[in-house]
C-alpha cells in the first residue's frame, strides 16, 4: 500500500511521522516529567516543611505549649498550599490545630515512609505528611559516651508528638494541567507548522511533477507545441528542461515525418496515378487482345460453320450421286471426292471444336449412357481404317467397368476416336488395345481408366512433352508423313479435363505408346440390374484366333456368358480336338474362326468351314477384320453361320449366336441383324406423308428434298419463315423440318408462331435442322416447343429414323425400330420418347396377356379426355387439392398401362403440387398436357393399332426376347 | 566455667591485636589498654610516661576494637606485663573480665562505674590483686564549691536541686553533710531505674533554682540531656555540669580536668609505682587539677552574670584551700574502701 503513495504522501509521512514522534515522545517525557517534578515538588514542599516544622514544634509539643504550637501552626498555613496543620503529642492528643476542620477521614491511597521518619500519604486531592517530632540527643561527655554505661536509646524513645501537614494538590493538578494543555498547544502549533511546510513541500515536488506528466500526456497525444514551466528548482528543472526539449526534438522529427510522408504519398499518388493509366491502358488492352480473340474464335466458328454448310451439301449430294448408276471410273472418283470431303469435314469439325472449347461455350452432356456400346461405337467407326491396315483393334471392357453410367456419350466416343485414330495412324502392323478399366468407385461417382495401346512407331519423350499442345504433332516431319491438324488431341485433352480426368502417354521410340485417360463419371441412378445373359449357358465353343489379345479377350466375353471355351491359335489341331470331343460326348456346340484380312486367293476360312461343318456339323463363326460385304458375302456362301467384322460388338455376337445355337438355323443366308444393319431402309407408305422443309440455304434444301423425295415424301419447301408460315396455314404437314439459323426470322420464332396458331389438340410435330449439337442449345429448342432436333450434316439414316419417329405410319417397322431406341433415351430424360404407348411394357405389366393389356389400354384412354379436362379445370381454379386427386386417379391408372411417359409427367404434377411448387406445376401441367394429346393423337391416328398389337407383336417378339437385351 | 572458655578458646573470645610482645624478665613492661574511642589519650599517657624522669619501662599499647561490648583480653599475655593501664570503662572491664593477676590502674573511669565493677567482680576481696583508679569526677565537695562559688553574687539561699539515680543515690548522705557544712540549701530527688528522669526534673525544679547535675548514666544521657536542658531553661534554672562538653551543649558551668591533668597525674602514679619496692599501688584517687568551664551565653539568657573561668577558678581555688586546709589528710589519703566507711561512719 506503502508502494502505491504519491509523492505528496510519502512527504508527508515522512515529515510527519519523525516530527509527530519526536515530538510527541519528547512532550510526553517532559510533560510527564514537568509534573512528577510538580509533584515531587508538592512533595519536597510538604517534606521540607514537615522537617522544618518538626524541630520547631519539638520545644513546644515537649513542654507541651499549646500556644507555641498553635502560633507555630498558623505560621505553617501561610505556607502556600499548606491546608491543615495539626500537632499531636506522643499520646495522639492533638496539641495544636490550623486550617480546615478535618471532620471526615479523606481516603487514603497510599502510604509511603520517607527518610526521617517521614510518612507521606496520598488522599488523591491532597498529600498528608506525618512528621514524629523528636528530641535529639544531646552530647554531654566530654569523653566517649562509652565511659558511661549508658545503652543506645531506641529510636521511638525520642519520639515526643506527631506533626500531620496536609498540602493541597489543587495548584499542582492546575499547574499539571496547565503544562499539559501548554504541550498540547505547541505539540499542535508544531505539528500544524511541519504539517504546512511538508505539504508546501510535496506540491512543490507534486505540482511539477504533475503537469510534466499533463505535458508528456499531451505530447503523446500528437500535441507537440506542449511546454512546462512549472518554476520547480533542481532536478525538476533540469526534468522539466527535458522534456521541454523532447517536445521540441518530437515536433521537429514529427514535422520532417510529415515532410517525407507528404512527399512519398505525393510520388505515390504519382507512380499510382501512372499505375492508373497503365491500368487502363492495359485493360484497353486486354480487352481489345479479348474482341480481337473472340472475333477470331467466332470468325472461327462462323467460318467452319460456312465451310461445313456447302460441304454438307457437297457430301450429301455425292452420297445421292453414288445411289446413282455409274462406271466404274465414275465411282472411283466419286468415292475419292467423298473421302476427301469427309476428311475436310471431319478436320472442319476439329477446328470448330477447339474453337468452342477455346471460347468456353462447350458444355457436356450429363444423360445416362452404355458405357461398352459406346466403346463399340467408337471402334466400330475406326474399323475400317484399321482394317486398311490390317490391324487388329481389340475392345477390352474389364468385367468390374458399370456399363451403366451418365456422361456425355458423343464426347468420349470422340475422345476415344481421336486416341485410337491416332494410334492407327502411327501403327504399321499389329495392334491397337482399347482398355477400359475401373481406377476409383465411390457411392456415387467412378473414375474410369481407358487406355489405347499400339504397337506402332512410338514416341520419345521430347516428342511426348508438346504432344497436347494446341497445333503440334509429334514431329513436324510426321505431319508431313501422316498428315492431321494435330487438334485431336489438344481437343481430347480439353474434354478428358472437363470431365474431371487427367490424360496422358507412356511410350518408347520403336515400341509402340499406350495414351490413357481417366474420367469422372456418375453412376447411373437406376442401374439396370445387368439381365442374365444365360441363353449360352453350358455351351461349348472352340475359339481359333491368332491374335493372343484378340483371343484372350473372346475368352473372356464367352465366358462372361457361362460359356465352355476352348481357344487354339493354330488350326493344325483343331480336326482332332473337335473329333476328340465328339468322342468324349462333349462335343463343340460352336466355333468361332478369327482372321485378320482373309487370303484374297486363298480358301483357308471355306477349307475350314468345309471341315468343320462338313466332317462334324459344327456351326461356324467367322470374325474378321473387314467390313466388305463381298468378302462377308462369300464367307456366308462358304456356309458360316455367322460372320462379323472385328471389333466384336457383343451384343450383335450374342444374338447371333444364340440365334445360331437356340435355333435351328433356316433363313442361313442373311442374319436378321444384319439385314437390319443395311442402309436400305424404306419407309412404305411414305407418299402419303406431307413434309415441310425450312432452309435459307437451297442447297441444303435441295439435299433434304432429294433425301425424302428418295422415300416417296411429299415435301415442300420454304426458304424463309415467313413462307413457311404460309405454307403452314395453307397446307396440313405431318412433319416440318426447321433450319434454326435464318434471316430474318429464325427457326425458333417460326415454331412459335406455329404453335400458337395451332388449333387444340392438334400438334406438328416440328424437327430442328441445326449445326451447334450443345446440350443447352438442344434443351433451349425443346422448349421453344419443338419436339426433336437433327445435326447437320444430316444422316440419311438419321433423317428417316426421325421422319420414322415422329410420323407413325410406317407403324411395324417405326414400332420396331423406337423399340430399340426407346431404352437408350429413357424416361428420366426431357427427350422425351415418341412413342407415347409402350406396348412392351404394356404386355409386361399385363403379365404377357394380350387381351388383358389391350383393356387397360384402352379403359386409361378413354377416361383421358374427362381427366384431362378435369385437371385442367382445377388447375384455373387453382384448387390444388382437387387437382391433386385428379392427378392421382391417373397416375394410378397410367400405373397398368404401358404409358411411361405420361406416368412419368402424372407421377411428377403429383409431386409438385404436394411439395406445392407453383412454378414447377406449371410446367408439369404442360408436360401432361402434352402426353395427353399425344397419346390422343397416337391413338386417333392409329386406329386400329392397338388390336394390331395385341395379335401380332406379341407372337413375333416375346419368344425372342431381344428388347429384355441391351 | 567463664575461665574455662577463656583459657581455651582464647582467639574465638578476643580480638586483641599485640603490637609486640617482647617481654624481658628484666625490664618491667607497661600495658596501655584502651579502645579506639580513647586512642588520643593513649598516645599522651604514653608520651607523658617515656618523658617522665626515672621511668624506665617498655610500653605495649593494646587497642580495644569496639565490636563486642565486653572485649577479653588474653591472660597469659596480660600476665608478663609489669602493670596493666586500661583508659576508659570499657578497657577497665576488659582487663578486669581476663582476670589477670597482673596489677591495674585504670585512669578515666568514673567513680560510680569502678565502684560498680568492684562490686560486680569482688576485687576487693580478693587480697592478691593490686587494683587502683584514678576517677574522671571531681569530688562532691569540690563540686559544692563550685556552686557556691558561682552563687556568691546570686542569693545564697537559693534552693539547689540534685537529681540522683540508682548509680549515684549512695551519695546522698555525703551531699546532705556537705551542703549542711556550707549552708547550702539542697533538694534531692531520687529517680529509680525505670523512671523518666525529665519528669522528676519538673518536678525538682519546682523548687529549686540552680541544678547540680551529678553523673549517673541513667538519670544524665545524651537522649534525656536535651529535655532536661529544654526543661530547666523553660524553668529558667541553670544547670552546673560535669563535663566541658555540657557547658557547650546547654549547661552553665562545669568543672572538669583535663586530659593533660589525667594523663600527668596517671603518669606520676605510674612511675612511682614502677619505682616502688614493694610494688603497691595507691588507692583509687579524684585528680589533683581541674578547670572551670562557663557558658556566658547560658547566664545571660538566664539572665544571670557571672565571673570569668579564671576568676571563678582562683574563688574555688581559695575554696579549696580552705577546705582542704580544714579536712587536711581526710579527703587525700583516703582510699576508696576507708572513704566509703568513713561516710557510712559519719552518716
Amino acid at each position: 500500500m506503502v508502494n502505491e503513495w504519491g509523492i505528496k504522501t510519502r512527504v508527508l509521512f515522512l515529515t510527519l511521522v519523525p516530527t509527530i514522534t519526536i515530538s510527541l515522545l519528547l512532550s510526553a517525557y517532559f510533560t510527564s516529567t514537568r509534573i512528577q517534578d510538580l509533584e515531587e515538588s508538592l512533595k519536597d514542599r510538604g517534606y521540607a516543611i514537615a522537617l522544618k516544622l518538626a524541630p520547631a514544634s519539638e520545644y513546644g509539643v515537649f513542654s507541651a505549649n499549646t500556644k507555641t504550637l498553635q502560633q507555630l501552626a498558623a505560621e505553617a498555613l501561610s505556607e502556600p498550599e499548606v491546608r491543615l496543620v495539626s500537632i499531636f503529642n506522643k499520646e495522639g492528643k492533638l496539641l495544636a490545630h490550623a486550617g480546615h476542620e478535618n471532620k471526615e477521614d479523606a481516603v487514603i491511597l497510599s502510604v509511603k515512609d520517607q527518610p526521617n521518619g517521614v510518612m507521606m500519604a496520598d488522599t488523591g486531592s491532597s498529600l498528608l505528611f506525618t512528621v514524629p517530632i523528636t528530641i535529639r540527643d544531646v552530647i554531654i561527655e566530654d569523653y566517649a559516651y562509652a565511659d558511661s554505661p549508658y545503652d543506645q536509646p531506641h529510636q521511638h524513645d525520642n519520639v515526643i508528638g506527631w506533626i500531620s501537614i496536609e498540602l493541597s494538590r489543587t495548584t499542582t493538578t492546575l499547574r499539571q494541567y496547565q503544562v499539559l494543555f501548554a504541550c498540547g498547544v505547541i505539540i499542535f502549533i508544531g505539528l500544524a507548522i511541519s504539517g504546512i511546510f511538508a505539504y508546501r513541500m510535496g506540491r512543490d515536488v507534486t505540482r511539477p511533477i504533475l503537469q510534466m506528466a499533463y505535458a508528456v500526456e499531451k505530447i503523446k497525444n500528437g500535441d507537440y507545441n506542449t511546454r512546462v514551466y512549472t518554476h520547480a528548482r533542481g532536478e525538476l528543472r533540469h526534468l522539466e528542461a527535458g522534456i521541454n526539449t523532447m517536445g521540441t526534438a518530437l515536433k521537429a522529427a514529427h514535422e520532417e515525418m510529415q515532410q517525407s510522408i507528404e512527399q512519398a504519398t505525393a510520388d505515390l499518388r504519382q507512380t499510382l496515378e501512372t499505375i492508373e493509366i497503365q491500368n487502363i491502358e492495359l485493360e484497353m488492352a486486354r480487352k481489345e487482345a479479348e474482341t480481337a480473340s473472340r472475333v477470331k474464335s467466332e470468325f472461327l466458328a462462323n467460318m467452319s460453320h460456312e465451310i461445313r454448310t456447302p460441304l454438307n451439301g457437297v457430301i450429301g449430294f455425292i452420297n445421292l450421286l453414288m445411289k446413282t448408276k455409274l462406271n466404274s471410273r465414275q465411282t472411283d472418283y466419286l468415292s475419292t471426292i467423298h473421302k476427301s470431303a469427309t476428311s475436310l469435314l471431319s478436320i472442319i469439325n476439329d477446328i470448330l471444336d477447339f474453337s468452342k472449347i477455346e471460347a468456353g461455350k462447350l458444355s457436356l452432356d450429363q444423360i445416362p449412357m452404355d458405357l461398352p456400346d459406346c466403346i463399340e461405337d467408337a471402334l466400330t467407326l475406326m474399323a475400317p481404317s484399321a482394317h486398311e491396315k490390317a490391324l487388329e483393334l481389340v475392345p477390352m471392357i474389364y468385367t468390374d467397368v458399370p456399363e451403366k453410367i451418365i456422361g456425355d456419350h458423343l464426347r468420349l466416343k470422340q475422345i476415344i476416336t481421336n486416341l485410337v485414330n491416332n494410334s492407327i495412324k502411327f501403327t504399321h502392323s499389329g495392334s491397337v488395345i482399347v482398355r477400359v478399366m475401373l481406377e476409383k468407385e465411390t457411392h456415387k461417382h467412378v473414375v474410369l481408366c481407358v487406355s489405347i495401346t499400339d504397337s506402332g512407331i512410338g514416341l520419345s519423350k521430347e516428342e511426348q512433352k508438346s504432344l497436347f499442345q494446341a497445333f503440334k504433332q509429334a514431329d513436324s516431319t510426321t505431319t508431313r508423313k501422316f498428315g492431321g491438324t494435330g487438334l485431336g488431341l489438344v481437343i481430347s485433352k480439353r474434354l478428358v479435363q472437363q470431365m474431371g480426368g487427367e490424360i496422358g502417354v507412356e511410350s518408347e521410340e520403336d515400341k509402340g505408346s499406350t495414351f490413357w485417360f481417366t474420367f469422372l463419371a456418375d453412376k447411373a441412378k437406376e442401374q439396370t440390374t445387368i439381365l442374365p445373359r444365360n441363353d449360352l449357358k453350358g455351351h461349348k465353343v472352340l475359339i481359333y484366333e491368332p491374335h493372343p489379345t484378340t483371343r484372350l479377350s473372346l475368352n473372356h466375353l464367352f465366358s462372361r456368358w457361362e460359356m465352355i471355351v476352348k481357344d487354339i491359335s493354330s488350326t493344325e489341331n483343331i480336326d482332332a480336338i473337335l473329333t476328340d470331343a465328339k468322342k468324349k460326348g462333349a462335343p463343340f456346340d460352336f466355333v468361332i474362326i478369327g482372321v485378320n484380312q482373309p487370303d484374297a486367293s486363298g480358301h483357308f476360312i471355306e477349307e475350314l468351314i468345309n471341315l468343320i461343318k462338313g466332317k462334324h456339323n459344327c456351326p461356324v463363326g467367322v470374325l474378321l477384320n473387314s467390313t466388305e460385304q463381298i468378302i462377308h458375302d462369300a464367307i456366308f456362301d462358304a456356309g458360316a453361320a455367322l460372320c462379323q467384322a472385328k471389333p466384336i460388338r457383343r451384343k450383335r455376337l450374342y444374338d447371333a449366336i444364340t440365334e445360331v445355337l437356340t435355333h435351328v438355323p433356316q433363313d442361313e443366308d442373311i442374319p436378321e441383324d444384319v439385314q437390319i444393319k443395311l442402309p436400305t431402309l424404306r419407309i412404305p407408305n411414305s407418299d402419303k406423308l406431307t413434309v415441310l422443309t425450312v432452309d435459307d440455304y437451297e442447297a441444303n434444301l435441295k439435299l433434304v428434298n432429294a433425301l425424302l423425295e428418295d422415300v416417296g415424301i411429299n415435301v415442300f419447301c420454304a426458304t424463309n419463315g415467313k413462307d413457311a408460315l404460309q405454307l403452314v396455314a395453307q397446307h396440313s404437314f405431318d412433319l416440318i423440318l426447321m433450319d434454326i439459323q435464318m434471316p430474318e426470322m429464325d427457326g425458333i420464332e417460326v415454331t412459335n408462331r406455329i404453335r400458337s396458331s395451332e388449333p387444340p389438340g392438334v400438334h406438328t410435330p416440328i424437327i430442328a435442322l441445326t449445326a451447334h449439337a450443345l446440350l443447352s442449345e438442344r434443351e433451349e429448342l425443346l422448349c421453344a416447343g419443338m419436339d426433336d432436333y437433327l445435326t447437320k450434316p444430316i444422316n440419311e439414316q438419321e433423317l428417316q429414323r426421325v421422319i420414322a419417329k415422329w410420323t407413325n405410319k410406317q407403324t411395324l417397322i417405326n414400332i420396331n425400330s423406337a423399340f430399340e431406341k426407346a431404352p437408350t433415351t429413357h424416361s428420366t430424360h426431357k427427350i422425351v420418347s415418341n412413342v407415347p404407348i409402350d406396348w412392351k411394357l404394356s404386355l409386361k405389366l399385363a403379365g404377357f396377356k394380350p387381351a388383358l393389356a389391350k383393356e387397360m389400354l384402352e379403359g386409361l384412354i378413354e377416361t383421358l379426355p374427362k381427366g384431362q379436362t378435369n385437371i385442367n379445370k382445377a388447375f384455373s381454379m387453382n384448387n390444388l387439392t382437387s387437382m391433386r386427386e385428379h392427378v392421382h386417379h391417373l397416375h394410378g391408372a397410367c400405373c397398368y398401362a404401358g404409358v411411361p411417359h405420361l406416368k412419368a409427367a402424372a407421377a411428377n404434377l403429383e409431386t409438385a403440387i404436394t411439395e406445392k411448387a407453383h412454378d414447377k406445376i406449371q410446367f408439369m401441367m404442360v408436360e401432361l398436357n402434352k402426353e395427353i394429346n399425344k397419346i390422343l393423337a397416337f391413338i386417333k391416328n392409329n386406329k386400329d393399332i392397338l388390336n394390331t398389337l395385341s395379335q401380332e407383336l406379341p407372337s413375333k417378339h416375346k419368344p425372342t426376347k431381344t428388347e429384355e437385351i441391351h | 566455667m567463664l575461665f574455662k572458655k577463656i583459657g581455651t578458646l582464647p582467639i574465638f573470645w578476643c580480638c586483641i591485636l599485640l603490637l609486640y610482645t617482647e617481654i624481658t624478665m628484666a625490664t618491667p613492661s607497661i600495658a596501655l589498654v584502651a579502645n579506639a574511642a580513647h586512642q588520643s589519650i593513649l598516645n599522651r599517657t604514653k608520651l607523658a610516661l617515656e618523658t617522665s624522669p626515672g621511668f624506665n619501662a617498655k610500653i605495649h599499647k593494646i587497642t580495644l576494637h569496639d565490636n563486642k561490648a565486653s572485649p577479653k583480653l588474653i591472660t597469659d599475655t596480660l600476665d608478663e606485663f609489669t602493670l596493666i593501664v586500661p583508659i576508659g570503662s570499657k578497657a577497665t572491664r576488659a582487663v578486669i573480665k581476663s582476670k589477670t593477676q597482673t596489677p591495674i590502674l585504670s585512669i578515666l573511669i568514673r567513680k560510680y562505674a569502678f565502684d560498680a565493677m568492684v562490686d560486680k567482680y569482688h576485687l576487693d576481696k580478693k587480697s592478691g590483686l593490686n587494683v587502683s583508679a584514678i576517677y574522671l569526677d571531681q569530688p562532691i565537695e569540690r563540686q559544692l564549691n563550685f556552686v557556691e562559688a558561682i552563687l556568691e553574687k546570686q542569693d545564697k539561699e537559693q534552693m539547689i536541686g540534685v537529681l540522683l539515680g540508682p548509680h549515684s543515690s549512695r551519695l546522698t548522705e555525703k551531699l546532705l553533710s556537705e551542703a549542711k557544712i556550707r549552708d547550702l540549701k539542697l533538694k534531692i530527688v531520687k529517680v529509680n531505674h525505670n523512671e523518666n528522669p525529665v519528669e522528676y526534673l519538673d518536678l525538682l525544679l519546682e523548687d529549686a533554682k540552680i541544678l547540680l547535675a551529678i553523673p549517673d548514666s541513667k538519670v544524665y544521657n545524651p537522649k534525656t540531656a536535651r529535655g532536661m536542658l529544654l526543661t530547666a531553661y523553660r524553668k529558667r534554672v541553670p544547670i552546673v555540669g560535669f563535663s566541658k562538653t555540657y557547658v557547650c551543649n546547654g549547661a552553665m558551668a562545669s568543672l572538669s580536668s583535663t586530659p593533660k591533668q589525667i594523663v600527668l597525674q596517671a603518669a606520676n602514679q605510674i612511675v612511682a609505682y614502677l619505682n616502688n619496692q614493694d610494688k603497691k599501688l595507691p588507692p583509687p584517687s579524684f585528680t589533683d587539677g581541674y578547670r572551670v568551664n562557663i557558658n556566658q551565653g547560658v547566664a545571660k539568657s538566664l539572665g544571670l552574670e557571672l565571673d570569668s573561668d579564671t576568676s571563678i577558678y582562683y574563688a574555688l581555688k581559695q575554696r579549696e584551700d580552705y577546705t582542704s586546709i580544714t579536712n587536711e589528710g581526710k579527703v587525700c589519703r583516703y582510699d576508696m574502701k576507708k572513704y566509703d566507711r568513713i561516710q557510712q561512719v559519719e552518716l
